[in-house]
This record gives C-alpha cells, structure tokens and sequence, in this order.
C-alpha cells in the first residue's frame, strides 16, 4: 500500500504549507517543466523547506498534470538497496503523495534522500524528474533513568535529639524533684530515706528513656528522610519517562534541492 | 461552696476551649492500691510519728482533655517509738484535671482525710471527714487542692515519669484548730505498656498541712498500684501518625 493512500490525514499537514509550495512551484514552473504544447505539463509541488514529526506527520507532493499521465515515484532514502516505491499510478489533474519520513522499518530517515519521479504520457514518451532533499532529524536521543538512591537512613542519625534529651531531663529532674520534695514541703525537712531510691529509679528511667526514644525518633527520621527522598527519585524518574516519550518523536527538517530533470527518455 | 463553683467554672472554661489533636478517644483505668504511710504529727510541741499500710483502689477515667480521679484507702498506723494507741487512717479524694498544653495538667481535688484512735474505721471515718462531724479521738480533714501535674513518656509505649505538685486549702477541718496552709508534690513513674492493658504506677509523695502557728501534720506515702486500663489513647502516637511518620 502506497503512503500517498494516507492522503487525507496529510491534507491539512499540506494546507498548512501551501504558501511555502507556492514558492516551490514557482521555481518549478521555468522552462525545465514548461513542455511543448503537445506533451502533457506535469508539474510536481512541495515544500522547499519544512518540517514533520517522522512517523505522525507527512511531507506532502503534489503532483499537478494538464494531460492523464502515469507516474511511478520512488525513494532512495539509503536504507535499502533498491529505490522504494512510493506511489504508482495515473494521474489525471492532480494527486497528492504523502511521506512520513520514515524508511520500511518505520526509522526515521536523516541525511540524503532522493525522490525520483517517472513519468509516462499516453503517447508512451517518458520523462524521469530527480528531487534531491536533505534531511536533518533532531530529537531521538532518551535520557538515562536517575539512579536509585542510597540509603540514606544512617546519614540521617545526625538530627535532632531533642526529644530524647527531653526524657533524659525529665528523669533526672523528677529524680531530684523526689529526693528534695520533703525539703520543700515539710518544715522539718525531712523525708524518709526510700525517697532516694525512688528519685534514683526515676533517674535510670530517665536515661534509659534516653537512649531508647533516641533510637526509636532516629529511625522514625530516617524512615521519613528516606521516603521523601525515594518520592524524589520517583517523581525524577516519572519526569523522565515522559520527557523519553517526548524524545522518541523525531522531528525532521526536510530541505528539498534543485529538480533535476531527466529530459524526455 | 464557692470552692465546687471555682472548680465548675475551671472546668467548663477548660473544656471550652480549643481542642487540640490530642487523642479524643476516652480511656479508663481501675487500680488496686497499696500504700507505705508516714504519718508525722506535731501539735503543742508533741511529736507523734505513725506507721502503716493503706489498701485501696484508684481510678481514673479521661475523655480528650478532661480526667476524673477518684482514690481511696484505708488501713491502721502503727506509732513508731512507743506500742501503744494505734490508728486507723482513712484519705480518699476526687480529683478533675484538664490538660491545658501537651503533657500538663491542672485540676482540682477535693480530699478527705482522717484518723481514729479507735472506732469509727474505714468508709465511717471518711464519711466524718467529709460531713465534718466531730467525735473524741478523730482528727479529720476535708481539703481543697489546686494540683500541676505533668508526665511523660519516656521509654515510648512503656514508661512514663510524673510530677505533681498541689497547693492545699481547707474545706472542713478540725473545730479546735486554725488552719494555716499546706502543699504538697509526688513523683513516680507509670508503665503503660500497649499489652497487655496493665497500668503500674510507682510514686512517692509529702504533704503537710500547717496547723496555725502550733503545729503540722505531714503524711509521706510511697504508693503501688497495678490495674487495668482500657482505651488508652496514646499522644506521641497520635502526634506521629498526624505527621506521617509511623514506623514501616
């Protein structure tokens, strides 16, 4: 199946740049394609400077006749060894060919191409038209995937030991708070000597309280820590899958050279 | 009476005030008691120093930011030095407490207390305290307590450590005696493990009442009490898991 079978999808791609075709066909128009009254004026339109999205969008010809002819066009775009067959058949006012830019295994084709156009009259005279284009693709090239983090828990384990050290202080002073209470309360001052063991008791707690809250808030903190910078990498990795998705949409400038004639064969 | 006003006032303004994130779930907590008494009396010069052993129950019950502590226990004190005129002790209190900011607590008690040098024990002694009625040989109290108290989990799901202190005004007290003042603090430390739903609490207290210029009585208490709570609704998880940092 011909490309030129995707004609309409390409249509507007083609309204799009007719300002440009114009100026193509104005060049086209001089007396390489200006025939004798008696053959057919065969003309072929397209844009002598544009740009597609390889694979979605279409470069468009046009091919414009005043007399039935047939025409076959191929392309040697270099990917293979024979010419590529784009479009083969008659043509009676004007047919349009649609390219995508992209070679028989749907790669986007860069650097030199060559659009060859074979033209038989009903007389059975042929001419052959040669329309060099230069291709320069940009885009293509993915990013690599962020790396995945370290763990980043032990580092981490620096911060913040307030709270344990808040437990620690409550101990010790609720330890002294129970061996100087008699003092503070009774006028005698005195208190009964189990009072030391108590404030002794609450003063291990508190230091036991110590270590252990500091461990339990450093895990908490590196467990947090980590999270939020898994949810980093993550997002980093999400921001890069999109951006591949962008990438692998190749956009190509499509420079169309001088038609070289082949003259009546 | 202007005391139950004060303290209806307090708590109503407490409660109306805005609600932290704290746990809003109630919890509840049934003890048993075991209190070591020191009793030191000193009246006219007369130093009287008694031992003994107080059996009680404590309870506790907490809504968001508002507890209710109701505690009592009775027992018989022994004097110290001479063998002779033992008695029975009774203190039972209601408390109510508001947590004002995050680990502080203030409420008010009300406290009766009494002892006996013989008859009327237990619940009778409490009820004389508490109505004021006066009897040969029974010195009783009914008190009225401003109380701070602020704990702390220091060990996390396990123990916390306590510190209470109470500033003491009088409600019913002995006819022959004018009353001058009194405070009191305690410490201790909780176990409040997550299982199994046991509370353990471990306290030493004083206070003393002064009695005009003639004399004080001073009550030391080292306090056990093992029981059962329900509900127990803890902050810093609840803190924790606000923040979104519960442990993986």
């Amino acid at each position: 199946m011909h490309e030129g079978a995707s004609a309409a999808t390409g249509y507007r791609a083609f309204l799009g740049r007719v300002v440009c075709a114009l100026a193509v066909l104005a060049a086209w128009s001089g007396p390489a394609h200006s025939q004798e009254s008696a053959t057919p004026d065969f003309r072929i339109i397209a844009a002598r400077d544009t740009s597609i999205l390889a694979g979605q969008e279409s470069y468009v010809l046009r091919l414009v006749t005043s007399a039935p002819v047939h025409v076959r066009v191929t392309i040697d775009d270099g990917a293979a060894s024979l010419p590529r067959e784009l479009f083969s058949d008659a043509v009676t006012d004007v047919s349009e060919i649609l390219w995508a830019g992209v070679d028989e295994a749907g790669r986007p084709v860069h650097g030199s191409a060559r659009l060859q156009f074979d033209v038989r009259a009903s007389d059975g005279s042929t001419t052959q038209l040669v329309l060099p284009l230069t291709i320069e693709a940009a885009g293509g090239d993915t990013l690599p995937l962020p790396g995945m983090p370290a763990d980043t828990a032990k580092i981490w384990k620096q911060n913040s030991n307030l709270p344990s050290i808040a437990s620690l202080a409550a101990g010790l002073l609720t330890g002294a708070a129970a061996i100087a209470l008699p003092s503070v309360v009774a006028l005698d001052g005195h208190g009964a000597p189990i009072r030391f063991a108590i404030g002794g008791t609450l003063g291990v707690t508190g230091v036991l309280g110590f270590f252990a809250q500091r461990e339990q808030q450093l895990d908490a903190e590196a467990i947090q820590r980590n999270r939020m910078v898994k949810d980093a990498w993550q997002a980093a990795v999400d921001t890069t899958i999109e951006e591949n998705r962008e990438r692998r949409h190749v956009r190509l400038r499509i420079t169309a050279g001088e038609l070289i004639t082949g003259g009546m064969l | 009476m202007r005391y139950l006003l004060g303290t209806a006032l307090f708590v109503i303004t407490s409660i109306g005030a805005p609600t932290s994130a704290r746990a809003q779930a109630a919890e509840a907590e049934v003890s048993a008691a075991g209190t070591a008494v020191e009793l030191r009396s000193v009246i006219n010069g007369n130093r009287e120093t008694y031992r003994g052993f107080l059996a009680g129950v404590e309870g506790r019950v907490a809504w968001d930011r508002l507890a209710l502590r109701l505690g009592y226990g009775q027992g018989p004190l022994d004097r110290t030095f001479v063998d002779f005129h033992g008695r029975s002790f009774v203190d039972g209190y209601a408390r109510v407490d508001v947590r004002v900011i995050d680990r502080l607590e203030l409420g008010i008690a009300s406290r009766a207390r009494a002892y006996s040098a013989g008859s009327p024990s237990g619940p009778s002694l409490l009820r004389m305290a508490i109505s004021g009625a006066q009897q040969t040989g029974v010195r009783r109290w009914l008190l009225w307590e401003l109380h701070g108290r602020y704990d702390r989990e220091v060990i996390p799901e396990l123990i916390g450590i306590y510190a209470d202190g109470w500033w003491t005004r009088p409600g019913r007290i002995n006819p022959d005696e004018t009353y001058y003042g009194g405070r009191g603090g305690e410490v201790g430390l909780a176990v409040r493990p997550d299982w199994p739903p046991v509370a353990v609490r471990f306290g030493y207290a004083i206070d003393e009442i002064r009695i005009g210029n003639v004399g004080r009585e001073t009550v030391e208490r080292v306090t056990l009490t093992v029981g059962y709570a329900i509900g127990r609704a803890r902050p810093e998880a609840t803190a924790a898991v606000r923040a979104g940092t519960t442990r993986d």
